[in-house]
């Protein structure tokens, strides 16, 4: 077990590194109870790099991991509700944290992560979390009544909205 | 208080490079327009500034009359029109001009605006014949 | 509270124009149009307003025997117009080609609508999505709350040149109750249904002197049932000569005028409940209580107030009817005894292009009233603050043309349509239709180019905040007992 660190409070405070996982990323040092969630490692490193997690801070799509020894980064942590105290605790992890920052878009209210740079109308809104069928809905860039070609290829960046709409079907 | 097609005229003439603000006293919207041409003489500069008060229903309402900004003289002396009376506003006297469209020529809504009332004031100091458009 | 869809005539006229060919054969096409909703919140009722048909463009329209689409493009065009401009909703009319006096929504449109509507809130939370399914002679709406649950739409009302209620259940209206016997002799002009119209609706009278008050007593022995009334003034000496129900101790009591008329009208036991507000028109407050009238008479001598009238009807979609008589002299005696009736309404020319309200009067009366003293110093300004005469017998003769239009829009019968104004000069007997409009503006943005026509509530206040109110107004709220200098619901 790692000794206190000098100004922690040796029953309640961690102290640990964060940076955004990018080339010359700046590395912060943050302090938290031991009790905090990993969650909240994300949120402050984010804060204090100026990037805002998608789609929101308190349920983000955006990944925390564990920096291991040689700065080999680890699988990205699923439960960032476990507290960093027993977090820090369980053998091989390390006070080190990286966040990645995915690219994450939306269509509608609908978020999903972009499993690759671009992507057509057509593979967008069959993304599991879009979930919306291309022969009844289709796809525009906000503000925008020009129709996205249904199997042309979008540039996708972090943050990026579409809109899609709906056909309006009646009959008897 | 100001009414939006006066913020509205108001922007339009600024963005054009005319010096035209709008000034909200308690109780009345006025436009300020300063650097009005002048002849002079009679006049004693070439050039004043006004205040134009805005109705609430304005654009529909007109404009009409405006004050001008003391002191002044004309001729050595006062103007008969410059009669009306004297008001305070940020810190400086204004003196109400009686200034009116003709029988015959009154303010033609949808047509006449504060730019075109501001034409029309300048009349005053050239004798009614404006010599340039504002 | 049940919702209603208000619709410029104009445009009601257009859309069934447009749905015809759906019509002409048993197995005709669907067709669709969609437009953009704006809304009307009162205290007792609630409407949407059709601000604007956007009509669609080819190929935005998939037409077949058994349905139509909308195209995603035509909905989002539609959509993006009601965000940009911050309205209420959108609104879908598809035809039923083989229904006639019945029609009503498919399982089909059961299914499909939940979908869309699920989909235009996703984009933006405020959408309201309502959809009418037409009949050759029928129509049903329903206003979707969110996409489980939906509210029957009440009726579709359009507003013009006639006023026309049309059910929006899919089924005929069903007939009339018998009137009362009281109303028997009016039946040869206003029917079974008009009266029955007449009586469910709520009339706004602003201004409840002279002719105002001419007017309650003519629409409560006409068979209206609610009246909604505004004036802020009192009794005085006076108006004496010409306030109906008023009396010399309502004078020494200084009883506002609207108290007054509550209680006659009340007391003939017609069931008539009059609601009295004793306020200026020109607070926005109130200006805005006029959302619950089914129709307007503007019964007030300002420039000001029928300004702020004509406005909310085309924001509104409302019928307004002014009325008004002027005495007019000079040295050598009286030259003019006028009556006056105009009608306002989405597609008719408003009072300023009619000329009853100058730019002039209109600028007088919205000064402050510092400022507006100053003016009057100068001394150009008499004729707009001299008194005018009045006396009851000429304010009958525009309040009964006043409450003729009123019941030929629930039941035509004049020959000829409406004119601009009705004008009648005693002093050569000449009674005229006036059809042109005397200072008509092409341009005119409050009933030519309104680019908040049908916004309703969806737009910034037209109406005056209570501190503008007091500065515009003055000292002198209750202007009988001096020359007007201000913008009271006086009548004279």
């Amino acid at each position: 077990m790692a000794a206190p660190h000098e100004h922690e409070n040796p029953e309640h405070d961690v102290q640990v590194r964060v940076q955004i996982l990018s080339p010359g990323a700046e590395e912060f040092k943050v302090k938290l109870p031991e009790a905090a969630a990993l969650l909240e490692v994300m949120q402050r490193g984010a804060a204090l790099a100026h990037v805002a997690l998608l789609p929101t801070q308190d349920a983000p799509l955006d990944r925390l991991h564990n920096i291991l020894k040689h700065d080999e980064v680890g699988p990205a942590i699923q439960d960032l509700d476990q507290a960093i105290g027993d977090f820090v605790r369980q053998p091989g992890t390390t006070r080190d944290f990286g966040i990645e920052l995915v690219l994450a878009f939306r269509v509608n209210t609908r978020w999903a992560i972009a499993p690759k740079p671009e992507l057509s109308p057509r593979e967008i809104l069959a993304l599991p979390e879009i979930n919306l069928d291309y022969t009844q809905y289709s796809l525009y860039l906000p503000n925008s009544t020009d129709l996205l070609a249904l199997d042309t290829p979008i540039k996708i960046e972090r943050g990026m909205a579409f809109e899609a709409q709906r056909d309006g079907r009646y009959g008897a | 208080m100001c009414p939006r097609t006066a913020q509205e005229d108001a922007g339009r003439l600024a963005r054009r490079g005319l010096s035209v603000t709008l000034v909200e006293t308690p109780g009345q919207c006025y436009a300020y327009a300063s650097g009005i041409e002048a002849a002079t003489p009679p006049w004693d500069r070439p050039a004043y500034d006004l205040m134009i008060a805005i109705p609430a229903g304005y654009d529909d309402a007109g404009l009409d009359a405006f004050y001008l900004g003391l002191p002044y003289t004309f001729k050595g002396g006062t103007h008969p029109r410059v009669q009306g009376a004297t008001i305070e506003i940020n810190g400086r006297r204004w003196q109400l001009v009686s200034w009116h469209y003709p029988e015959g020529a009154s303010w033609r809504r949808g047509q006449d605006n504060l730019e075109t009332h501001i034409l029309h004031c300048k009349g005053f100091f050239f004798h009614r014949g404006a010599v340039n458009a504002y | 509270m049940p919702i209603s869809l208000r619709v410029a005539r104009d445009d009601w006229i257009a859309l069934r124009k447009h749905f015809q060919p759906s019509f002409r054969l048993r197995s005709g096409l669907e067709t669709g149009a969609l437009g953009v909703l704006g809304e009307s919140r009162g205290r007792t009722t609630h409407e949407l307003l059709l601000a604007k048909v956007l009509w669609p463009e080819p190929g935005e329209v998939e037409m077949s025997r058994g349905g139509l689409v909308f195209s995603a493009s035509y909905l989002r065009r539609a959509h993006l117009v009601m965000r940009a401009e911050g309205l209420a909703g959108l609104v879908t009319f598809h035809t039923h080609p083989g229904a006639d006096r019945y029609v009503g929504f498919s399982a089909y449109d059961d299914c499909q609508d939940p979908l869309l509507v699920e989909n235009l809130v996703e984009l933006e939370p405020r959408t309201r999505l309502v959809s009418i399914v037409v009949g050759k002679n029928s129509q049903a709406g329903r206003v979707w709350i969110n996409r489980d649950r939906y509210e029957e739409l009440a009726e579709i009302i359009a507003v013009g040149d006639e006023l026309s209620y049309y059910p929006a259940t899919g089924r005929p209206q069903p007939p009339p109750p018998p009137p009362a016997a009281v109303f028997d002799r009016a039946l040869a002009l206003t029917t079974a249904g008009a009266l029955h119209r007449l009586s469910r609706m709520v009339v706004a009278v602003v201004g409840a002197s002279g002719t105002g008050s001419l007017l309650c007593e003519l629409l409560v022995r006409a068979g209206c049932r609610h009246i909604l009334l505004i004036d802020d003034d009192v009794v005085l000496e006076i108006n004496l000569n010409r306030i109906l129900h008023a009396t010399s101790e309502d004078s020494e009591r200084r009883t506002p005028k609207v108290e007054v008329l509550r209680r006659a009208i009340e007391a003939l036991g017609f069931g008539c409940r009059v609601e009295a507000i004793q306020d200026n028109i020109l607070a926005d407050e109130t200006l805005m209580r006029l959302r619950d009238a089914d129709l307007v008479f503007g019964c007030v001598d300002k420039a000001y107030p029928r300004k702020l009238l004509s406005e909310f009807s085309y924001r509104y979609l409302r019928p307004y009817v002014d009325v008004g008589s002027e005495i007019g002299g000079d040295e050598q005696g009286i030259v003019s005894l006028d009556g006056r009736t105009n009608y306002v309404a989405p597609g008719r020319w408003c009072l300023l292009c009619t000329g009853l309200v100058t730019s002039r009067e209109l600028a007088f009366e919205s000064l402050s009233y510092e400022e507006r003293e100053r003016v009057i110093a100068l001394g150009y300004s008499r004729d707009l603050i001299i008194k005018k005469p009045a006396v009851m017998d000429l304010n009958m003769r525009s309040a009964s043309y006043g409450m003729m239009v009123l019941r030929h829009l629930l039941q035509p019968f004049l020959l000829t349509p409406l004119p601009v104004t009705i004008a009648e000069n005693l002093v050569t007997y000449a009674l005229r239709p006036l059809n042109r409009p005397r200072a008509a503006s092409p341009e005119c943005r409050i009933c030519q180019r309104n680019r908040y026509f049908g916004y309703g509530d969806n737009s910034a206040p037209m109406g005056l905040d209570r501190e503008s109110l007091k500065i515009i107004l003055g000292p002198n709220q209750m202007t009988e007992s001096e020359p007007s200098r201000g913008s009271s619901n006086e009548d004279y």
